[in-house]
């Protein structure tokens, strides 16, 4: 595990403003225990999040207050075990390690064992004693204990553990008065004269004693679960079950989320308007409207998809589906050396690869949270919808055939599909390559039994998402939005020279692609030619692929812009007309079926995304996995769209 | 092949000689033979090429004595769901075969 | 099975050093003083790990730690030494004229002392140990559960069932009800109606 180069931030620095000298109790426990349920409840809204120094996991701190206490409350990853096996929960094992040199220890711990799974509990509650740190454990799901005819003699256990024991169901906040008061109290909190042993078969026998003295009755198998289990992982009905809700999880962050971002991007051109028509000078007009506007107005104009992916992910997780889903495509998935809960995640990323790779947090293992990553946005996402409509409408035209089913459709599907191939294909490359650097994570799920999920849950999810993805992420599309619209309007004309160059000032298109023509962007544009020749991309189609480093779709208007369009979101009449100005080509259609065809396939593979590349830096933790995904999908973009071009231009 | 044809077919039993049984009963299987709705008991986790994965399941419950019953598998047979310690974990055969079991004891 | 440990765990008491470790019901037939233990036990006292007498309750042995030990760093000893020992329950000597009525006489007292105890003390009534015979236990129910239709057969159930965890042996509970003379019923009669 290295460091972060440089940074070592104490926690209070990282999360900003929270003070370290007030007491801090950590939340210990199982994954599915209850316990995120429960630090909701203490801290709701007052909860901050951050990372632990030098790794990807992320940290939630919270602060309760209790008559005249404040306390911090921090919700440490949830584990099985203090053996640890991912970087999870590495981190509960070094925050629990009193000599860890940079994580700070905490006064105290809660304990959350699920009543319902205490045998298997417990082996925990025994590691965490010999810890030697004020401990209190916390029962839940003793509600469902009792009525799957489960029981246990609270008082006795509570002598056994040697430790407080406090009940808690649902979680809601006014049943956790006795809670609080016991927290305040942690300092005056018993515990053992002698830790439970740490040997295997003697650690056993402790469970078996402390079971046997709380006369712990094992609660049947939850009734309803086991019914819905029948028809949610029958082979077939199940399977049939799972492919209509991943069909409908899909629709409704495509279409539930495009009303929502057609409202707010009508709202930022509102704004952009306005600042248009009352900036006086033209240039910091255009700068604040297409840049900074358009900038932030390209952030915001994801939170609706994110929010709606996180609703669903939260609730499936919550509920228990989750882990029923992820059953059901295990095989499949292990076929790109992936697992089941990488399905969510790829899915999810066929409407946009932001929420995709955020998806990726349910993965348990760091390996296959980076080869998803890498695979991810590969899958054809909603932007390049715009790219495929554009160039696909240039090659064939509606009417054309493949036997009964039109042409368009038949491109479109094997786009859909090329990339969904690829994007296993990568996640299988670099599981294989991750694997030379570890050893394999053992595959296991809990099943855990249906819950209601908690409203406030989720709510809070969304909102951490959310919020996580305007800070962190925000601020690179942002910078990278000002960054291109800089290369793409400088450097500036003034009227007298573009009417010079024979230009009609009051011909918007004309103008705009004047500016085009003699920007920053086209210099560029004209540099790498040598690199896109091969290809059949001429500097005008590098500016388009200059611009799209921002967000694919901006290709659309980029062109539109380059070919004089009179109307820059429908450029294609304009572009029909564009011709090859130099070289063996000159005096061809620029946008030969060969050309069409390369791009096409260019625009598949590259990671033509400054958000996604943002979002991999924060998932990844680090700028090298980006780096990595940008190169090695520039590569092969390129080699794949030259071999297209090579067969189209063959054929045709 | 399940593990408990030697505690299920009692009239086959009187056919075979006392050494024929000790010796079936003695051949343990594990986890990944099971079939849906057996039961059975640990003996032990046999995976010495990764500790951490043996560490993993013992703090999973499967520890030895403890019982087992094999619920479902996926349609593609990978991977199974368990009961142990009292809830329902999912394994990939490959970590089942870690786990050697044994008929529980009648 | 012979492998695995006894499942023993300890429980604190009033006095800091001694731990009542809690142990299988049954393991030990007998309640007291041992006038003799199992080496693994004999040689912490020698060593002086542990000191005092070892006490043997229906379902614990309570235990001392000697002077200059404590049980944070020599429990884990003490423990495999109580384990090894509770595995040869036959090296355990019962005082002498130990009887299985007193093991039902310990096991009774603790129910007393318990959630039981408490249940009936609760409810404002008492109840009275009248003899320990072979097996079966005698009581008299008194103060609110007298004359309380409802409160006899309850008590009695609990009581009964509360023994029997500590007792497996339990022959039968006899209740009797003060003050309002009825036929004494053991608890596998049908109840009489009042």
């Amino acid at each position: 595990m290295t460091l972060d180069s440089g940074h070592c931030a104490a926690p209070g620095e990282e999360l900003g403003g929270f003070d370290e000298q007030l007491p801090t109790l950590a939340l210990v426990g199982s994954p599915n225990s209850g316990k995120t349920t429960l630090f909701n409840a203490l801290t709701g809204l007052r909860a901050k999040t951050g990372n632990y120094p030098g790794v990807t996991v992320t940290r939630y701190v919270g602060r309760v207050s209790i008559d005249d206490h404040e306390l911090i409350i921090e919700d440490l990853p949830g584990t099985y075990s203090l053996a640890a096996i991912s970087p999870d929960e590495q981190v509960v094992a070094d925050v629990l390690d009193l000599d860890h040199p940079t994580l700070a220890t905490p006064d105290a711990l809660v304990v959350t064992l699920d009543a319902t799974t205490l045998r298997r509990s417990l082996n925990m509650l025994a590691q965490v004693l010999a810890t030697g740190l004020p401990v209190c454990v916390v029962l839940t799901f003793t509600d469902e204990l009792t009525r799957r005819q489960g029981s246990l003699d609270v008082a006795a256990f509570q002598r056994a553990v040697g430790v407080p024991v406090l009940t808690v169901t649902g979680g809601r906040r006014q049943e956790l008065g006795p809670l609080r008061d016991l927290l305040v109290d942690w300092s005056a909190w018993p515990a053992p004269a002698l830790p439970p042993p740490a040997e295997p078969a003697e650690v056993i026998s402790w469970i078996e004693s402390v079971l046997t003295t709380s006369r712990y009755v094992l609660p049947q198998i939850d009734e309803r679960t086991r019914r819905v289990d029948a028809v949610l992982l029958h082979p077939v009905w199940g399977t049939l079950v799972f492919f209509a809700a991943m069909f409908v999880f899909f629709q409704i962050i495509f279409t539930l989320a495009s009303p929502v971002q057609g409202w707010l991007q009508s709202l930022f051109g509102f704004l952009s308007t306005q600042v248009e028509h009352h900036v006086g000078n033209r240039f910091i007009a255009s700068f604040l409207a297409d840049g900074i506007i358009g900038g932030v107005g390209g952030v915001v104009a994801f939170l609706p998809q994110i929010a709606l992916l996180f609703v669903l992910i939260s609730i499936m997780e919550a509920s228990g589906y989750m882990s029923r889903a992820a059953f059901l495509m295990d095989r499949v998935m292990a076929k790109a050396g992936l697992e089941g809960r990488a399905f969510v995640a790829l899915l999810s990323s066929l409407a946009c690869a932001i929420p995709g790779i955020m998806a990726t947090r349910t993965l348990p293992s760091m390996r296959d949270r980076i080869s998803t990553m890498m695979g991810a946005p590969l899958m054809t996402c909603s932007a390049r919808l715009p790219v495929y409509v554009l160039l696909v409408g240039l090659l064939v035209s509606p009417s054309d055939r493949v036997g009964p089913i039109g042409a368009q459709g038949v491109i479109m599907f094997a786009l859909y599909l090329v990339g969904a191939l690829s994007a296993m294909a990568s996640a299988w490359v670099f599981s294989r390559i991750g694997r030379r650097s570890g050893p394999l994570l053992p595959f296991y799920m809990e099943m855990p039994p249906y819950r209601m999920p908690s409203a406030r849950s989720v709510g809070l999810a969304v909102w951490d998402a959310c919020r996580g993805f305007m800070r962190k992420v925000g601020k690179i599309i942002l910078s990278t939005t000002i960054v291109l619209w800089v290369l793409l309007n400088v450097p500036v004309h003034s009227a007298a020279t573009m009417e010079a160059a024979g230009v009609d000032v009051h011909d918007h298109a004309a103008v705009s692609a004047y500016t085009i023509d003699h920007s920053a962007a086209a210099s560029v544009g004209r540099f790498v030619e040598p690199v896109f020749q091969p290809l059949g991309f001429d500097w005008r189609i590098n500016v388009g692929i200059l611009a799209s480093l921002s967000a694919r779709e901006v290709f659309v208007a980029t062109m539109g812009q380059v070919a004089a369009a009179d109307n820059p979101d429908k450029p294609a009449e304009g572009l029909k007309h564009l011709t090859v100005q130099s070289g063996p080509r000159a005096g061809e259609k620029l946008f030969s079926p060969a050309v069409l065809a390369a791009l096409l396939v260019f625009f598949l593979y590259a990671l033509q995304c400054a958000s996604t590349i943002g979002v991999l830096r924060r998932e990844s933790g680090s700028w090298k996995w980006p780096a990595v995904a940008f190169g090695y999908m520039f590569v092969v973009a390129w080699t794949m769209a030259f071999l297209t071009g090579l067969v189209v231009g063959a054929l045709t | 092949m399940s593990i408990l044809s030697v505690a299920t077919a009692p009239r086959r039993r009187a056919l075979r000689s006392a050494a024929q049984v000790a010796a079936d009963v003695a051949t343990d299987g594990t986890l990944a033979d099971m079939s849906a709705g057996e039961s059975a008991r640990v003996l032990g986790i046999a995976a010495e090429h990764d500790p951490a994965g043996a560490r993993r399941m013992f703090d999973l419950g499967f520890v030895p004595g403890a019982e087992v019953r094999m619920v479902r598998k996926a349609p593609l047979a990978d991977p199974v769901v368990f009961r142990v310690a009292g809830y329902e974990i999912a394994l990939r055969r490959e970590q089942a075969r870690w786990v050697t079991v044994a008929a529980p004891a009648s | 099975m012979s492998e695995s440990l006894v499942p023993v765990h300890p429980e604190a008491t009033d006095d800091p050093a001694v731990l009542r470790w809690v142990v299988p019901v049954g393991t030990l037939g007998f309640v007291g003083e041992p006038s003799g233990v199992p080496a693994p036990l004999q040689d912490l006292y020698a060593a002086g790990v542990l000191t005092g007498s070892v006490v043997v309750e229906p379902a614990a042995v309570l235990l001392q730690i000697g002077d200059g030990h404590s049980w944070r760093t020599d429990g884990p000893l003490v423990r495999r030494a109580l384990q090894a020992a509770l595995a040869r329950p036959g090296e355990w000597q019962p005082p002498t004229g130990a009887t299985d009525d007193d093991l039902l006489r310990a096991a009774v007292d603790e129910v007393l002392a318990g959630e039981v105890g408490d249940f009936v003390r609760g409810h404002g009534g008492v109840i009275d140990v009248l003899t320990i015979d072979d097996g079966e236990v005698t009581v008299e129910l008194g103060g609110a559960c007298a004359g309380c239709p409802a409160s006899g057969l309850t008590v009695q159930q609990r009581f009964e069932a509360a023994v029997r965890r500590h007792y497996p042996r339990l022959r039968g509970v006899v209740a009797r009800e003060a003050q309002a003379p009825r036929r004494s019923r053991l608890i596998q009669l049908l109840p009489t109606r009042h």
